[in-house]
């Protein structure tokens, strides 16, 4: 298939994204630059390199194949594993990543990020775990990076699940034309549509685009009967204010289809680690998790709405636990 | 804890912040919580015992003196015993802790482990070199103790079986490297004929009768003028009557001493009123039992607790095998739902108590089990739930009380086992999962279909007694029935199977014990191919396994008459109707098993050769020997191969699990060939309790990268710590593809859960999903460990702090504060598995 996208990551026993036990596919790639973006290795469409400092020896073994020039030389492990080291055994902007290094790393400290799967292997890999989907009304979701970004793969992937007797979910962000999103949410059965800010200037300002053709795709969405659940990553100085919360209430309310539920995603820094393989600086590696005890006030602001809402998005959550 | 932070905190405070000990101290009666406290720690921490426990002498004394005074007595070997089982029940101190219910036990003071040295006399050396536990005055004990190891050497069990046991066998066994313990008929798991005992139909006295007229026939049979074999046999089993009524008899004066002592406190000492109706209620229930079948459920718990008492007087008993709610149940209905003579919070009060009797229990044990036995003093798995006789779900009222009663009172021994059935109700699902949740680490979950049908396939038992299953130690299913129940299962055909594989590279020979041990395979360097590698690990195996059931087997056919166990026989139908001692093998169907220590790591290392030798040829045979010969010491990276690009069991990868599955089907097929005495089959039981740890300075350096040193795996079928890559459904269907029906007797899976999500309706609803998916998949065991890692670390630096964290260890729960750094850091080690 052309352009077909890296797979990032197939993750089993996935509980908090769509009904049940799931397994994740992760596509790699995304046309959204989210600040506190939880899976990094997932923006770029093209493999790259994690360098695991905890992993790495020091023994040098990576320098000698580089042909760029890019490897820094060993230094002693102390050093380079002490909290705040500067040191990256990577130098990013000369890396043309040949991936040499990572073939010569005994250790598992070098690493590619992102390979290519068919749909016929993929959904192999995420078939093993049939007997949980069984028993927990659970199955594929397809994530990111973002799925409409590979439209013709991503359709077909789930036409194929689809045709293989799974449930699925697309996860979305909704930045994409309405032709590609009407064409990648024929297969699922859930989307899950990410809503991250009503306001358009603090939506661009965080993740590099505007939100009206997200709003826009959104409300056409809901207009189409599809079954979807609304989720919110809630992040600390940019939509965690009860103004807000009230707005996409009212916002989610208002559409003329109704929204299943909505999860409300509370901020964590369990992904810095990645951020630090991939040698970024992160803004948010030094903002601690947010309670999700936090999110009791803003859930009921959804509730009131008549909005059924969970902290945390579980596959498990009872239908009176979400209120509304 | 400061008293005043656990008064001021709530019970919910506690709860939500998950420190379930605090919230349970809180929330149990005032009762319990004395009792609870009342009670001596004994589990060994890392092979010590805790100071302020003291060997028992009181036992060996009474022992020896009456051993001494029978030498010139013309009793038969076996009346003797039960002379000497009488005299110490007639003389030993009795006490009556306060506001206990419950009375009886093992030792002659709270604080005390028992010891019978008339068992093994290597043990009796390890109580005269263990100085910490030897009682006040150190010195004058000293010299009674050496008296006492003095008379028994050459005199105990152990040391009439030596010289008639295959010494080359005999020695292997010893030298520790493959096997576990001695074969010793009072040395091991006891299970008991419990359909005879505890269904109300009959008791001590109602037995002696039986007993009586068996002795009335056979007398008659023996003065008619006839003569034949029958009656040339019939000498020996009027021997055995006579010696079962001893020993019957002896058992119900204890009871009447104790109902003595409850008498005499209340009518001359105790001032409370309420107390003193409780003494008397105490001195009715021992008047009552174990004469004639208990009345209610106070009566049933005491019935119970004096029989443990005995069976632990006669013999080293490592398990505690039975199924409370099933036996006591329905006098827990008679009392709290038909008479209402007792509250549900009264009955939950005994429960607790009789939880806390048994917690207490304690033998004095050798180091090495000990040291396999982290924290507790025996692996006391109480079967709970399952399906009665037809059938039918037979989980009762007393089966959730005992759930709510664990929460509370928190022990770490007894554990649950909970036998799933598909009629399990909902209510008491969730009782089991609050147990689980609240750390306990226990119950574990057995699948009754799948072992019902196992207990058929491999030993026979018909369908109605297979459905009674209790656990006979840890692992393993065993009918309480006449002819079903095993007397004694011996620990030692317990095999350390990473030596299967490590025996392949050196030719069967031994380099921790410098011995030939293992059978004389070609020089590994010879195969040509994985087939050849293979047949080498096979003719390993059988050569390991038949050492070990060579040795059971003989004990077991030299029991009865070298070392009978007269009590046992005396509540065994089968013994009471043959006269025959209960281990003889003619009178039993079998239910042997082997249990497999460190078996994980022989699937691992075989696919590790096979892809990496002789697949990829990346690496020679002789290069692999040679580092494996130097521990992998100057070949790191070679090693980190071995570990990290070869499959590890327990990820869904066909290639690696197909060889699991494969050594599986010829250890199957092997144990058809291996016979018991009785003609059963020995099939194999993978399980570690803590066998990883004891075994990790045995077993030499091994092809999946493990060193001379490092912990093995924990045991059964869990996977690798740290080694399953794929999350807990990978695990799941990896161990599903075993058939646990046709494949072994019994397989333990570990899984550890991430208690955050766990919480609330949702985090119940979860572990439903994946329980019903383990039943689809047809696990037999799978039991939880719900403990994070910031917890645990941090009982590592403050164990003051987390006194009462129950971890799961293999087989059973322990306090994690009380094993070993060692087995704290390979639990941490595990995966999380997130469960939510």
């Amino acid at each position: 298939m052309e352009n077909q996208p890296l797979i990032t990551e197939i993750q089993r026993f996935s509980v908090n994204d769509g009904p049940g036990i799931r397994t994740l596919v992760f596509l790699k790639g995304c046309p959204m630059r989210c600040s506190w973006c939880h899976n990094p290795e997932t923006q770029k469409t093209y493999p790259e390199v994690y360098w695991k400092k905890r992993l790495c020896v020091q023994c040098g073994a990576c320098l000698e194949p580089c042909p760029r020039d890019a490897i820094n030389p060993p230094i002693p492990i102390k050093l380079a594993q002490e909290e705040g080291s500067s040191y990256q055994k990577i130098i990013r902007d000369r890396c043309d990543r040949c991936m040499k290094c990572v073939n010569a790393c005994r250790y598992d400290a070098l690493a590619v990020v992102g390979k290519r799967m068919s749909i016929d292997e993929i959904l192999t890999e995420v078939e093993k775990d049939r007997p949980f989907y069984d028993n927990s009304g659970g199955g594929l979701t397809l994530s990111g990076g973002e799925p409409t970004m590979h439209a013709e793969f991503s359709t077909a992937l789930l036409a194929a699940a689809k045709e293989r007797g799974l449930h699925t979910c697309l996860d979305t962000n909704g930045f994409c034309s309405w032709e590609t999103l009407e064409k990648v949410v024929k297969h699922a059965d859930i989307v899950l549509f990410d809503l991250k800010h009503m306001d358009s200037a603090a939506h661009e300002q965080e993740t590099g685009v505007k939100n009206d053709r997200i709003l826009k795709n959104l409300w056409r969405l809901s207009k189409t009967g599809a079954e979807i659940w609304v989720r919110i990553p809630v992040v600390p100085g940019f939509n965690d204010t009860l103004e807000f919360h009230e707005a996409a209430a009212r916002f989610l309310a208002g559409l003329p289809g109704k929204i299943s539920r909505v999860d409300l995603l509370p901020f964590h820094n369990w992904c810095q680690d990645k951020y630090g393989w991939l040698g970024i600086d992160w803004k948010f590696k030094e903002t601690e998790a947010l309670e999700p005890a936090l999110l009791e006030i803003p859930a009921e602001v959804y509730r009131k709405e008549g909005l059924p809402t969970t902290i945390g998005g579980s596959g498990f959550e009872a239908a009176e636990a979400m209120g509304a | 804890m400061a008293q005043a932070a656990l008064k001021n905190t709530s019970i919910e405070e506690f709860e939500k912040k998950q420190e379930w000990w605090w919230a349970a101290e809180k929330r149990r009666s005032s009762r319990l919580d004395y009792l609870r406290k009342a009670i001596w720690k004994k589990g060994a921490i890392g092979g010590l015992y805790a100071p302020g426990v003291k060997t028992d002498l009181e036992q060996a004394v009474l022992t020896t003196n009456m051993a001494r005074s029978l030498e010139n007595a013309p009793d038969p070997y076996v009346v003797k015993s039960a002379k000497i089982f009488a005299h110490v029940l007639d003389n030993k101190t009795i006490f009556i802790t306060d506001h206990a219910q419950l009375v009886g036990y093992t030792g002659s003071l709270p604080h005390t482990m028992n010891w019978n040295p008339s068992i093994a006399s290597i043990l009796n050396a390890e109580v005269f070199n263990d100085p910490t536990s030897i009682p006040d005055p150190v010195d004058k004990n000293q010299a009674v103790i050496q008296d006492i190891v003095g008379y028994w050497a050459g005199k105990s069990d152990l040391d009439k079986m030596m010289p008639v046991f295959d010494m080359e066998d005999m020695m292997k066994m010893l030298s520790g490297s493959i096997g576990w313990g001695v074969p010793l008929a009072r040395g091991g798991y006891s299970n008991k004929d419990y359909e005879y005992l505890m269904t109300g139909k009959r008791a001590f006295q109602e037995i002696l009768e039986e007993i009586d007229k068996k002795i009335d026939e056979a007398d008659e049979l023996v003065h008619t003028p006839v003569a034949n074999k029958e009656i040339a046999l019939m000498y020996d089993k009027l021997n055995n009557w006579e010696a079962m009524k001893i020993c019957l008899e002896a058992g119900i004066r204890i009871a009447k001493r104790y109902a003595r002592l409850a008498r005499i406190i209340a009518e001359n000492f105790e001032e409370d009123p309420k107390r003193k109706e409780e003494l008397l209620k105490i001195a009715a229930a021992c008047e009552r039992v174990p004469a004639h079948p208990p009345r209610t459920l106070q009566e049933s718990f005491q019935y119970d607790i004096f029989i443990q008492m005995m069976s632990r007087t006669e013999a080293i008993e490592g398990a505690w095998p039975c199924r409370p709610d099933y036996y006591h149940g329905p006098y827990y209905d008679k009392d709290v739902n038909i008479d209402k003579t007792l509250t549900p919070e009264e009955a939950l009060d005994l429960v607790g108590e009789f939880l806390i009797r048994a917690a207490e229990v304690c033998q004095f044990k050798p180091k090495f089990a000990r040291e396999g036995l982290q924290g507790i003093d025996g692996t006391w798995v109480w079967t709970m739930g399952g399906v009665d006789a037809n059938g039918r779900d037979a989980c009762n009222d007393l089966t959730i009380a005992f759930m709510q009663a664990a929460r509370l009172v928190r022990v770490a021994n007894p554990t649950f086992a909970f036998r799933w059935h598909p009629h399990v109700q909902d209510k008491v699902m969730r009782e089991v999962f609050e147990c689980i949740r609240h750390g306990l680490g226990y119950p574990s979950i057995r699948h009754d279909p799948i072992l019902i049908a196992n207990a058929m396939h491999w030993h026979g038992h018909p369908i109605e007694e297979a459905r009674l299953w209790v656990h006979q130690a840890c692992m393993s299913p065993n009918p309480p029935t006449k002819h079903g129940y095993q007397p004694m299962r011996m620990a030692n055909a317990t095999a350390n199977c990473a030596k299967i594989i490590e025996y392949v590279f050196t030719s069967g020979f031994d380099k921790i014990v410098n011995m030939q041990v293992g059978a004389e395979t070609p020089d590994v360097t010879t195969f040509k191919d994985f087939e050849e590698f293979f047949a080498a690990w096979v003719t390993q195996m059988k050569t390991i396994f038949s050492i070990l059931v060579r040795s059971v087997n003989r004990a077991r056919v030299l029991a009865p008459t070298l070392t009978p166990r007269p009590f046992l026989s005396a509540i065994s139908e089968r013994s009471v109707e043959s006269g025959l001692d209960t281990l003889d093998p003619s009178i039993a169907r079998g239910n042997a098993w082997i249990t497999a220590f460190t078996w994980v790591e022989n699937a691992d290392s075989l696919a590790a050769v096979k892809k990496l030798v002789f697949e990829e040829k990346k690496y020679t045979m002789a290069e692999l020997k040679e580092a494996l010969d130097k521990n992998w010491e100057g070949y790191e990276e070679m090693r980190l191969d071995f570990v990290k690009n070869a499959p590890k069991w327990g990820n869904d990868d066909d290639y690696v699990d197909s060889i699991m599955l494969r050594c599986l089907d010829e250890c199957a097929k092997f144990s058809k060939e291996i016979k018991c005495p009785c003609g059963n089959n020995w099939p194999i039981l993978p399980e570690n309790v803590s066998g990883n740890i004891h075994y990790a300075n045995i077993v030499g350096a091994l092809p999946n990268g493990r060193r001379l040193g490092d912990a093995l795996y924990d045991g059964g079928i869990s996977p690798g710590p740290g080694l399953d890559k794929n999350g807990p459904t990978a695990v799941l269907k990896s161990c599903g593809k075993i058939d646990h029906i046709t494949q072994g007797r019994a397989f333990l899976l570990n899984q550890r859960l991430s208690p955050t999500q766990l919480a609330g309706e949702k985090g119940y609803q979860l572990w439903r999903a994946y329980m019903r998916t383990w039943a689809d998949l047809g696990l037999d065991h799978v039991q939880f460990n719900m403990v994070d890692d910031s917890t645990l670390r941090a009982a590592q630096k403050d164990p003051e702090k987390y006194q009462e964290v129950i971890v799961r260890v293999a087989g059973y729960s322990a306090h994690f504060v009380d094993i070993s750094r060692k087995t704290q850091d390979n639990i941490i080690q595990r995966t999380v598995q997130g469960l939510g």
